[in-house]
């Protein structure tokens, strides 16, 4: 049933894919990352109009479905004289995407952090923004970390979303060689194992990081 | 828990799962007794196979394998999904034939049975908009952002050039909306499969060239499962064009 000899004269639409799926996921997540920390700190420190705008951004990104999200960056921006290209459209809707639920387990994250903390921290003279970089994030990303690399081995499954506006990553290459072959359970047996690989091996870096987050820490 | 009742309970479990899975292919046996013809299609390729205003199943390809379900005397069973699930389910035994404005291609041979074509000569088309500048020609298309249709004849052909940068989308419809968003500068598909399309949108919208160089070709896909159909399959085909039932069938969709 499966076709070896036919599927390896594809191999290069998978490495093509591969390389693609890794490129968008590893900028969105950027962006994701990013967007979400500085989120998180608005919504655990800011109260007023500003922590309102983010709860209602992130309401509105968590409560929509990605695919969705996804469309409408891709024909709206066009609608504001801004075309980016297919690829970029994508990385930016599951940057944007992300942001938003991590913003949410970083402020948890910040949350764990007990306020004598911050309060020591006052009393040694670290201005805000310090107290924030140096005591609060690390500690807070540190308890979250699993939950930060869950997030992102979603965020990994979520690119092949971006085969609906026709950007060939992983998944739309398989598509692309399923067309040609006819072979199905081949073609995405390959893909369905490079997406594992993909994602164990974030597992493991995410779980050597919190070896290393955690080698200083006493449980008392 | 201790390891023995563990082991147990994983090896109950797997037991019942073969069980299961044994049971369920046995079923399909009987699903597929001799007096139905299976037949799965992707309703969205006007005008070989969609669904009309009472969300029914017509088309060129329904007709035709309609036609051939009828002088098989079998009754034909027609199943609507998605594009990608249909060869899963025709090499699983599930579908026994695909209707739905497929090319044959050689390299796929060694999945599945194709008949031969009951229509011929499909020219591609260069579709652009209006107010872009002139694409005829496939040297026309270098650097320039073309949409066509996964796995179709445009998609294979196209892909056969360097020059054209070539921008895959499900359907039709999908190619249109992003010709009309200005995301890409040409669409190339079987002119059959536009036509339906300018029923609804103004025509001098856009500026439609036939590239002579190409056509597209139309047949019913077998189930390898289903060697003997093949044959059957073919024979009324053959028969169909012969008696003329394939030129009616074809004048009643504006086909040549």
């Amino acid at each position: 049933m499966i076709n070896f000899t036919l599927l390896s004269t594809y191999s290069h639409e998978f490495i093509q894919g591969t390389i693609l799926t890794l490129k968008i996921a590893s900028l969105g997540c950027l962006i994701g990352i990013t967007g979400g920390i500085m989120l998180g700190v608005i919504q655990a420190y800011v109260k007023g109009p500003l922590a309102w705008l983010v709860a209602i951004y992130t309401t509105i990104i968590r409560g929509t479905p990605m695919l969705i999200q996804i469309m409408f960056i891709y024909f709206l921006l066009p609608e504001l004289g801004f075309i980016p290209s297919d690829v970029w459209s994508a990385i930016i809707a599951i940057g944007i995407n992300s942001s938003a639920y991590v913003s949410q387990i970083i402020r948890s994250g910040i949350n764990t952090v007990g306020i004598g903390q911050r309060e020591a921290a006052y009393v040694l003279g670290l201005t805000q923004f310090q107290t924030i970089r140096f005591i609060v994030l690390p500690q807070a990303i540190r308890a979250v970390l699993p939950a930060l690399g869950n997030e992102l081995i979603t965020l990994i499954k979520d690119t092949s979303l971006a085969s609906t506006i026709g950007v060939m990553e992983l998944s739309k290459r398989a598509y692309f060689v399923q067309t040609r072959t006819f072979d199905v359970i081949g073609v995405y047996g390959i893909v369905a194992a490079i997406y594992l690989v993909i994602t164990s091996t974030l597992s493991i870096l995410v779980y050597f990081l919190e070896q290393r987050m955690n080698r200083n820490v006493t449980r008392s | 828990m201790n390891y023995g009742l563990q082991l147990l309970l994983i090896v109950l479990g797997i037991g019942s799962m073969a069980f299961w899975i044994s049971h369920r292919k046995s079923q399909l046996h009987i699903h597929t007794d001799a007096s139905y013809l299976i037949v799965g299609t992707n309703a969205e390729y006007p005008p070989f196979t969609f669904r009309n205003h009472n969300s029914e199943i017509v088309g060129f390809d329904i007709d035709i394998v309609k036609e051939v379900a009828n002088r098989l005397h079998k009754t034909i069973d027609l199943v609507d999904m998605s594009f990608s699930m249909l060869l899963p389910k025709l090499q699983s035994g599930a579908l026994q034939i695909i209707a739905a404005g497929v090319s044959p291609l050689a390299e796929r041979e060694s999945q599945v049975f194709f008949t031969k074509p009951y229509l011929r000569n499909d020219p591609l088309v260069i579709i652009t908009r209006a107010d872009h500048a002139p694409l005829t020609s496939i040297a026309d298309l270098t650097g320039q952002t073309v949409i066509v249709n996964d796995g179709f004849t445009a998609d294979l052909y196209l892909s056969s050039f360097t020059g054209p940068i070539i921008k895959r989308l499900p359907t039709v419809a999908d190619a249109f909306l992003n010709l009309i968003s200005k995301r890409a500068d040409a669409f190339v598909s079987a002119r059959a499969a536009i036509e339906p399309f300018f029923e609804h949108a103004d025509r001098s919208k856009f500026i439609i060239t036939v590239l002579p160089e190409k056509s597209d070709s139309y047949v019913l896909i077998v189930s390898r499962k289903y060697p003997e159909l093949l044959e059957q399959v073919q024979d009324v085909l053959d028969a169909m064009e012969q008696d003329g039932t394939i030129a009616t069938i074809k004048q009643k969709w504006n086909l040549s």
